[in-house]
């Protein structure tokens, strides 16, 4: 008897103990934002704008009960983290960085590199934040870019829409995304890494190029065509369309794959890299007044040559700009010498900048075209 | 009852794997790049080498002394007091493993896992669901480790499975561009991972095959090998996926890892919560026996036949002990260092020590 109330009165000192736990949150009760744009505060008070955007789950379903799809709030703090608290002041729920996806770095703010680093180190270290983050840097301020967000016509999706643009297969090459870790990884390895820009259309937002970050620092531009060459640099290319001019008239290829292979030598003291690229495809469109069909391999040799030279000029170019503009090497001749011949890396890797700069690099381009699509 | 109930081989696989890997796994990679770099493997293979000669060492002990307990056999060759002194540090040692466990779950579990929850909190529930399995005889808990192995085995593959596609194994070159000086520091906190094989000097007595020296050792040793192998995986896909400068300022690295994994299609992400529920489980599995050895041994220093009296008492000076440090950089260094010496004391030093003066006395014997 006297056990049985022992036991009794244990069990009902432990109930309040078993009701929850400290960390109960409901999950509608919780605000999850998407992207998140820093600007730096040109007018009076703390250093950055803070814009946060985050769906309005009210919006979602069927049954929805309000129109406005994103909620867009904008605050002025003095880092990312207090811009997030004070703006929780002022809603309903507190925020939750576990589903972030994109980051937007307003224009301002990236021609300083300690700004960049602080945010960047920020994000890193926080223990919630996805670190899949995407970056994108404003062509503008990243306010209006994601203000701009709910007048862009033709979306489908609920507030993901720089993020849909940024993830997935796409066949073009004119922008290339990166992720928080990719960012940090490659300005570790060769101090240079390249996000995406963003502009606000009339009525949509477009991405193009690439914005070039020295560590940390913005240094300069690239365009979509000089994007694409510097994804063929770097042997990351994948599918795209090429339009090459052959006997006067236009030819477009679309490419399948391209592998390369890096070569490295050195005689009498002179660095010299050979980027083999090998590039696969098939021939899109071919119209040609006198001869409309394509049956002989001489033909299909030529047009290789023609389209061989148009990106031999794309990529010349964009190099020529790394190594005398930006002295920056940004396609990752330095990793492969640091990686596969280690000892010429302990001679040049201190002034690398300016190895890099007068280095020979010979870019060998091959084209292929398989196929030549259903008509002759 | 050592008829009826002992511990298969299978078993003690199963847990010296499950008691090695603990909190170690998390950071090793992060520490042997910073102490060597690219060249990592080598102190993890060095460190496997001589966590073998050590298991080698306990296991010859008990050949040496057959049908005997450990407490028997080195009160038999050290005598009382010497003997009692060394496990009176093998006590302290496990306790400041204990804190050092529970305080390191606190607060990973309170930075992924649950915000809000103080620490304080967590500490004392880990340590009570604890207490239970630590109660147990060493076949039970023999049985945990075995339960707890194929989960250690099978989350690895499918963090292999899952990271493959966004690595770039370049990133581990080039090879053996170390400073040999560095070596053995290196070296030493990769053998600082190892440690945990020490419940073999509890398993052994009861082992199913205690007859058969041979197959225990071949065991245990293969046992070693498959931690090793695990902590190479880990060090070559971190490594891969960060870039050694990456990888030098990541605090823990695997879990990193698994946060960056990405299956498209919003199918699975944000895995760290998963990851942190299983590696739970893998160091409830290491408490269980360094608790159980710290009551052992207060049950012998005691002369008390039932360990289990000794396992509550012990809760409190846990948990004060898990407190000690301020911030999470004081972990390393105060509860760190001290495992680190004392470890070396009671794993390395007291085996080796046992084995050499029970060679001696049994060549003596031979003599007369």
């Amino acid at each position: 008897m006297n056990k049985k109330i022992i036991y009794l009165s244990i069990i009902i000192i432990l109930i309040p103990f078993m009701t929850g736990c400290w960390d109960m949150q409901e999950i509608n009760q919780i605000l999850f934002p998407y992207s998140i744009g820093i600007d730096l505060n040109e007018g009076e008070g703390e250093r950055y704008v803070i814009t946060i955007t985050y769906p309005n789950i009210n919006a979602i379903g069927k049954n929805a009960t309000q129109e406005e799809r994103i909620h867009i709030v904008s605050t002025v703090a003095s880092s990312v983290f207090e811009g997030a608290t004070q703006l929780s002041t002022r809603l309903q729920y507190p925020f939750n960085f576990k589903m972030l996806r994109v980051l937007v770095l307003g224009k301002n703010i990236t021609n300083d590199a300690g700004t960049v680093k602080e945010i960047i180190d920020g994000m890193s270290r926080d223990f919630s934040i996805s670190k899949k983050v995407r970056i994108l840097q404003a062509e503008d301020s990243a306010e209006d870019l994601l203000l701009s967000i709910p007048n862009a016509k033709r979306q489908e999706v609920i507030e993901g829409t720089l993020f849909s643009m940024l993830s997935g297969k796409r066949s073009t090459s004119r922008y290339t995304p990166i992720t928080l870790t990719d960012f940090i990884r490659e300005i570790d390895l060769s101090g240079v890494a390249i996000a995406p820009r963003a502009a606000t259309g009339v009525e949509d937002i477009k991405f193009f190029g690439g914005a070039i970050f020295k560590d940390y620092k913005l240094i300069g531009y690239l365009d979509e065509v000089q994007n694409r060459a510097l994804t063929i640099l770097k042997g990351k290319w994948k599918s795209d369309l090429v339009v090459a001019s052959f006997q006067d008239m236009t030819i477009s290829y679309i490419t399948t794959g391209s592998k390369m292979k890096r070569k490295f030598i050195k005689n009498n003291e002179e660095l010299k890299v050979r980027l083999e690229i090998r590039v696969e495809g098939a021939l899109q469109e071919y119209i040609h007044r006198e001869n409309p069909t394509l049956n002989n391999t001489e033909l299909i040799e030529d047009m290789e040559k023609a389209i061989e030279k148009e990106l031999t000029k794309e990529t010349n170019e964009v190099l020529e700009m790394l190594q005398k503009e930006y002295k920056s090497d940004a396609i990752g001749i330095g990793e492969y010498i640091s990686k596969f011949h280690p000892k010429v890396w302990k001679e040049v890797g201190n002034d690398w900048d300016e190895v890099f700069a007068d280095m020979d690099i010979e870019v060998d381009i091959d084209v292929k075209i398989r196929r030549r699509g259903l008509v002759q | 009852m050592r008829e009826t109930n002992e511990i298969s081989s299978v078993q003690i696989r199963g847990l010296i794997v499950s008691t090695v890997i603990g909190v170690g796994i998390l950071s090793l990679p992060n520490k042997m790049a910073i102490a060597i770099g690219n060249d990592g493997w080598i102190p993890i293979i060095l460190g496997g080498i001589f966590s073998i000669i050590n298991v080698f060492i306990i296991n010859k002990i008990f050949q040496i002394y057959p049908n005997k307990d450990f407490f028997e056999i080195g009160r038999e060759a050290l005598g009382k007091w010497v003997f009692n002194f060394f496990i009176f540090i093998f006590f302290i040692y496990n306790m400041a493993v204990m804190a050092s466990l529970s305080r390191n779950l606190a607060e990973l579990v309170k930075a992924f896992l649950l915000e809000t929850t103080p620490p304080e909190v967590l500490i004392i529930t880990f340590i009570l669901a604890t207490t239970y399995i630590a109660r147990s005889e060493i076949q039970i808990i023999g049985r945990l480790g075995y339960h707890i192995y194929p989960i250690i085995i099978v989350s690895i593959i499918i963090l292999i499975i899952f990271s493959l596609p966004s690595i770039d194994y370049t990133n581990a070159l080039p090879v053996f561009q170390f400073d040999i000086s560095k070596l053995p520091k290196a070296v030493l906190d990769s053998y600082f991972s190892f440690v945990g094989f020490e419940i073999l000097l509890f398993a052994i007595p009861f082992a199913e095959d205690r007859n058969n020296n041979s197959k225990i050792v071949r065991t245990s040793i293969s046992a070693i090998i498959i931690v090793t192998i695990i902590y190479l995986v880990v060090f070559f896909l971190t490594l891969s996926q960060y870039g050694l400068h990456s990888l030098q300022r990541q605090a823990f690295p695997t879990i990193s890892l698994i946060k960056e994994i990405d299956l498209p299609g919003f199918f699975i992400e944000n895995l760290d919560g998963v990851a942190m529920a299983i590696w739970t489980l893998v160091i409830f599995a290491t408490m269980a026996p360094t608790y159980y050895s710290a009551g052992k041994i207060l049950s012998n220093l005691f002369a008390v036949r039932e360990h289990g009296f000794f396992i509550i008492p012990m809760i409190p000076i846990i948990y004060i002990f898990s407190l000690i440090p301020q911030n999470v950089l004081q972990i390393e260094t105060i509860l760190g260092t001290t495992i680190n010496y004392l470890g070396i004391i009671s794993v390395v030093i007291l085996p080796t020590l046992i084995y050499l003066i029970g060679l001696f006395k049994v060549r003596r014997r031979a003599d007369e």
